[in-house]
C-alpha cells in the first residue's frame, strides 16, 4: 500500500511537471507571437512614413521639371494633408508621436510654393509652372534642411 | 444663435490667392463679396459668424491670410475674435494659423495704419470707426498697377 501511495504522489508530481512544461512553451509562444506582431506592425507604419517621404520627394521632383500645375497642387496639398493627418493619429495612440509632428513642414512648403512668383504667374491659366532659378534654389534648400524629420519620425517609431 | 458661411457653397469650390489681380475667386474678392457684409449682418444681430472651410479643392495659405486679415483690419481683433468661429474638420491647422497668426499680425497692421492692397474697385463695405460704430464706405482705393 506505501508503494502505491509513493507511485500516485509520484505520477502527480510527473504530471505536473508536465502541466507547467507546457504552461511554460505557450507563455512563450505567445510572447514571442505578440512581439511579432508589434514588429510587424512597426513595420507597417515605418513602410507609410516612407511611402509619404517618397510622395513628397516625387512631387519636388515634378515641380523642379516644370511638370506641375498650381491649382493641381493645391489640391494634392489638401490630400498629403489628409492622409498625413490619418496616418499621425494612429502613430500618436501607437507610439505617442505628437499629432502636429508634420504640421510645420506642410505648412512651410505650402507657404514657398504658393508665394512663389512662379507659382503665381501659372494659376490662372493652371499651366505648368516654369520654375526659375530662384524658386528651385528655395525648394532644394527647404528640402535639404527638412527631409530628415520623415527619418526622425521612423527612428521614434522604432524604438518604441 | 449662428450663422453659418460655407465657402464652399456660398463662394467658390476653388478658392484662389490672395488678390483679385493675380486669381480669380481671391481671398480678396470673397472678402468683399461675401465676408464682410455676412459679418456686419452677424454683429448687428448679435449672432455668431460660423466660417466652415471644407469640401474646397484646397487653400492657399494666402487666400485666408487676406480674407480673415481684412476682416481683422476692418473690425478689430477683439471683435473678430469674440464674433467668428472658423471650423474646418478636413484641415484643422487652417484654424490655428488663422487665429494664431493671421489675427495678430493684421492686428499689428490695423495699428500702425498700414493699410492692405486693394486691387480692384470694390462696393462699399463695412467696418468700424474709432467711436466704436459700425460704417459703410469706401475706406481705400483700388491700386490696380
Amino acid at each position: 500500500m506505501c508503494n502505491q501511495l509513493i507511485d500516485v504522489s509520484d505520477v502527480i508530481s510527473i504530471l505536473s511537471i508536465v502541466v507547467n512544461a507546457f504552461i511554460a512553451i505557450w507563455v512563450v509562444s505567445e510572447i514571442q507571437k505578440n512581439t511579432s506582431n508589434r514588429r510587424i506592425l512597426k513595420d507597417h507604419f515605418i513602410n507609410e512614413v516612407k511611402d509619404i517621404k517618397d510622395l513628397y520627394k516625387d512631387k519636388f521632383n515634378q515641380i523642379m521639371t516644370n511638370k506641375s500645375k498650381p491649382k493641381d497642387l493645391l489640391i494634392w496639398f489638401k490630400v498629403m494633408y489628409i492622409k498625413i493627418d490619418d496616418l499621425l493619429k494612429c502613430l500618436n495612440e501607437l507610439y505617442d508621436v505628437d499629432l502636429a509632428y508634420l504640421e510645420p513642414y506642410q505648412r512651410d512648403l505650402r507657404y514657398i510654393v504658393t508665394e512663389n512668383s512662379d507659382f503665381i504667374d501659372a494659376f490662372s491659366s493652371n499651366s505648368e509652372i516654369q520654375v526659375s532659378t530662384v524658386f528651385m534654389r528655395d525648394l532644394m534648400d527647404f528640402h535639404q534642411k527638412n527631409h530628415k524629420i520623415f527619418n526622425k519620425l521612423i527612428i521614434q517609431i522604432n524604438n518604441n | 444663435m449662428s450663422k453659418i458661411i460655407s465657402i464652399r457653397n456660398d463662394f467658390s469650390e476653388y478658392p484662389g490667392l490672395r488678390h483679385c489681380s493675380i486669381s480669380e475667386n481671391s481671398g480678396e474678392e470673397f472678402y468683399h463679396k461675401v465676408l464682410n457684409k455676412s459679418f456686419y449682418e452677424a454683429l448687428i444681430s448679435d449672432e455668431k459668424l460660423v466660417i466652415d472651410l471644407d469640401s474646397t479643392a484646397g487653400y492657399a495659405p494666402s487666400f485666408l491670410d487676406e480674407a480673415f486679415g481684412r476682416l481683422v483690419y476692418d473690425f478689430t481683433k477683439n471683435i473678430v475674435e469674440n464674433k467668428i468661429e472658423i471650423v474646418s474638420t478636413e484641415e484643422p491647422s487652417w484654424i490655428k494659423d488663422i487665429t494664431n497668426l493671421t489675427y495678430s499680425e493684421w492686428e499689428t497692421r490695423r495699428l500702425e495704419s498700414s493699410s492692405p492692397k486693394i486691387t480692384q474697385k470694390h462696393d462699399d463695405w463695412y467696418k468700424v470707426n474709432d467711436d466704436g460704430e459700425y460704417v459703410l464706405g469706401q475706406w481705400a482705393e483700388a491700386n490696380t498697377n
